[in-house]
């Protein structure tokens, strides 16, 4: 016999996992260390890549006078103002990834604890329905 | 304004029921649009600019998931200005890297957003962007307003300047470079907007969350003088050269398009119908969840249609009368249940005459076809099964909107089963035996679908119909009428 309160119980976690189940389970698959961690790096590799295409640019872009002047110029300060910029945006980018991926994970953990708790009473259901077929 | 009223309840149930067919088509108007749009502008490579063309591609993009609207459209804006210029095209091509790796990155879900920006700037009204975006959005929203900006003034720079580049020496790449990004980099309207509707879209979205009377519309205001001094403050520091009347004019069309955006969207839910499968050891289970449309009224006047006089409270000041009489709406509900009832007992039939014992193995299949409600507490299968229908009136005495809802759960319900086959399986057989169970024992049962009123069946009878209940108290009222009049007559 099909009981309906465990079909509405499995409808509302199949329909959860079918829309923003699948995010939230590849974020509980991680610690919160390790996920925002990840999520960093990543962050870190990106603003690179950008930096490094802004640097191309600006050099493209004013290539007539830097190659004329790249004798003349401290090419020591130079390089290390463009480490404190890289450095500056770097750690900014980071630490909005930070900011956002700690908040997008919170919000996901909430989520995923009523999952859990949606399944906890499916498996109490299934097992009361056990015991009363055995009677 | 009642059938404005009338026309928002039809458009969620339209969309709750189709919503199926709506999202693709949507998509497809979207894609066409943006493809439509960049051809007008750019369309340097004839070969690509064609309209069956982007027709093909738009169709394509109503089945993909909507982030490939924003890439055929970047491959398309590629193609075009590589059609001008490889250095154009570098360009442009730097500006999508650094938003795609940047922004979209963290946020792929918003790139709806990054796209409508350019379209609304071409379509010339970009200020109703700020405002909805306030209102329904997020400030995270900010980026991708800004990378939409962006986009657009790239793409308007390049086709202000394709006639110079194309006059420039074909030698000389670093001089086009240099002209390019200048064009691009020294844009102060950019800067101008992209503060503009960065600081609307914030101030839109703390006043409409703020605890005071008619939050929405005071920040579509507030939010539309914001966006619109801070333009024009702009224009006066850097001379960016924007119309006054061209500000002040598209403000107060964004008010107006924001105000029928705020009447169809504010306190609604557009819940979407939901397909779920799953499994347990039993059976295969297809769900079709289809979302009740309720409508939040803080003040309900509740009419129960029944044999004895409808109890109503009078009409304030702006409302509208039911005008159905109450033995007009009695025949009329009787005839509704008498239906959903013969319609009920020709399934009840038709499963028994095709009775199939479910086995109870993992190799068998069993098609379950149910319909929960939306909010899967209230116990809408049976609800459905007794096809009951009933006729609520809903007054709102602050507005004077009167709203009739017939909260029919059978309607999808009878639809999924009659797409079942009539469910052939013994356990609708037992649900139906329940049924015929639950009849008699006039059992209370929590609804949360806005009917307030007593269980009508109480006072039932055994083995009597709802219609049969109505016509013996029909009967018995007119006798009682009887009975007065000749008592009255003894008395003379």
């Amino acid at each position: 016999m099909i009981s309906e309160a465990r079909v509405k119980l499995m409808t509302r976690l199949a329909s959860y996992e079918q829309g923003e189940g699948k995010e939230n389970a590849e974020i509980g698959t991680y610690f919160r260390g390790d996920y925002i961690g990840l999520q960093v790096i990543k962050s870190v590799i990106s603003a690179t890549i950008c930096y490094g295409i802004v640097i191309a640019t600006m050099i493209l872009y004013d290539s007539e006078s830097f190659l004329s002047d790249i004798y003349k110029m401290d090419i020591v300060s130079y390089a290390k103002n463009m480490i404190i910029y890289y450095v500056i945006f770097v750690g900014g980018y980071s630490i909005i990834t930070y900011i956002l991926y700690s908040i997008r994970y919170r919000k996901a953990r909430i989520k995923l604890k009523t999952y859990f708790n949606n399944l906890r009473r499916l498996q109490a259901l299934y097992q009361k329905e056990r015991k009363d077929r055995v009677r | 304004m009642i059938k404005l009223l009338e026309i928002r309840e039809y458009l969620r149930r339209f969309y709750s029921k189709y919503e199926l067919y709506i999202v693709p088509a949507g998509k497809f108007i979207i894609a066409l649009l943006v493809f439509l749009l960049i051809n007008g502008n750019l369309g340097y490579m004839e070969k690509i600019a064609k309209v069956p063309l982007m027709f093909v591609l738009a169709l394509a993009c109503s089945f993909l998931p909507v982030s490939f609207i924003l890439f055929f459209a970047a491959a398309l804006i590629l193609l075009h200005t590589y059609a001008l210029s490889m250095e154009v095209a570098a360009v442009v091509g730097i500006v999508f890297v650094l938003i795609f790796l940047l922004y979209l990155r963290m946020s792929p879900k918003e790139v709806l957003i990054t796209m409508l920006t350019p379209v609304a700037f071409a379509l010339h009204i970009p200020y109703i962007l700020p405002i909805t975006i306030g209102l329904v959005g997020s400030p995270a929203s900010v980026f991708s307003v800004g990378s939409g900006i962006v986009i657009y003034y790239t793409l308007n720079a390049v086709t202000q300047m394709s006639n110079a580049i194309d006059s420039l020496d074909s030698e000389k790449t670093a001089s086009k470079f240099r002209f390019i990004i200048d064009g691009i980099i020294q844009n102060k309207t950019m800067m101008v907007m992209i503060v503009a509707f960065a600081a609307t879209i914030i101030v839109v979205y703390f006043v409409h969350r703020m605890n005071i009377d008619h939050a929405w519309t005071v920040a579509t205001i507030v939010g539309a003088l914001t966006n619109a001094l801070i333009v024009l403050v702009g224009d006066l520091m850097f001379v960016t050269r924007a119309s006054l009347l061209g500000v002040l004019g598209g403000t107060v069309l964004a008010i107006g398009v924001v105000y029928v955006l705020k009447f169809f969207m504010f306190n609604l839910d557009y819940a979407r119908t939901e397909r779920v499968q799953f499994e347990d050891d039993e059976y295969y289970y297809y769900v079709k969840a289809v979302p009740k449309i309720t409508l939040q009224e803080t003040n309900k006047t509740v009419k129960k249609v029944s044999a004895k006089a409808p109890v109503s409270d009078k009409p304030k000041s702006g409302g509208i009368k039911a005008e159905k009489t109450a033995e007009k709406a009695t025949e009329q509900t009787t005839e509704r249940r008498v239906k959903k009832e013969s319609s009920l007992e020709g399934a009840a039939s038709a499963v028994k005459s095709h009775s199939s014992v479910v086995k109870k193995s993992a190799g068998t299949t069993a098609h379950k076809s149910t319909s929960a409600s939306g909010s899967y507490d209230s116990l809408s299968a049976n609800d459905a099964l007794l096809g009951e229908t009933r006729v609520v009136a809903e007054k709102s005495v602050d507005e004077g909107r009167v709203v009739k809802k017939a909260a029919n759960p059978a309607a999808s319900a009878s639809q999924s089963a009659s797409n079942a086959g009539a469910a052939r399986s013994t356990s609708n057989s037992r649900i139906a035996g329940d049924l015929a169970g639950r009849r008699n024992q006039g059992q209370t049962r929590v609804r949360n679908d806005g009917y307030a009123g007593p269980n009508p069946s109480v006072g039932m009878t055994n083995g009597e119909t709802i219609a049969e209940r109505i016509r013996r108290e029909r009967l018995k009222e007119a006798e009682s009428i009887d009975a007065d009049r000749l008592r009255r007559q003894n008395s003379d």
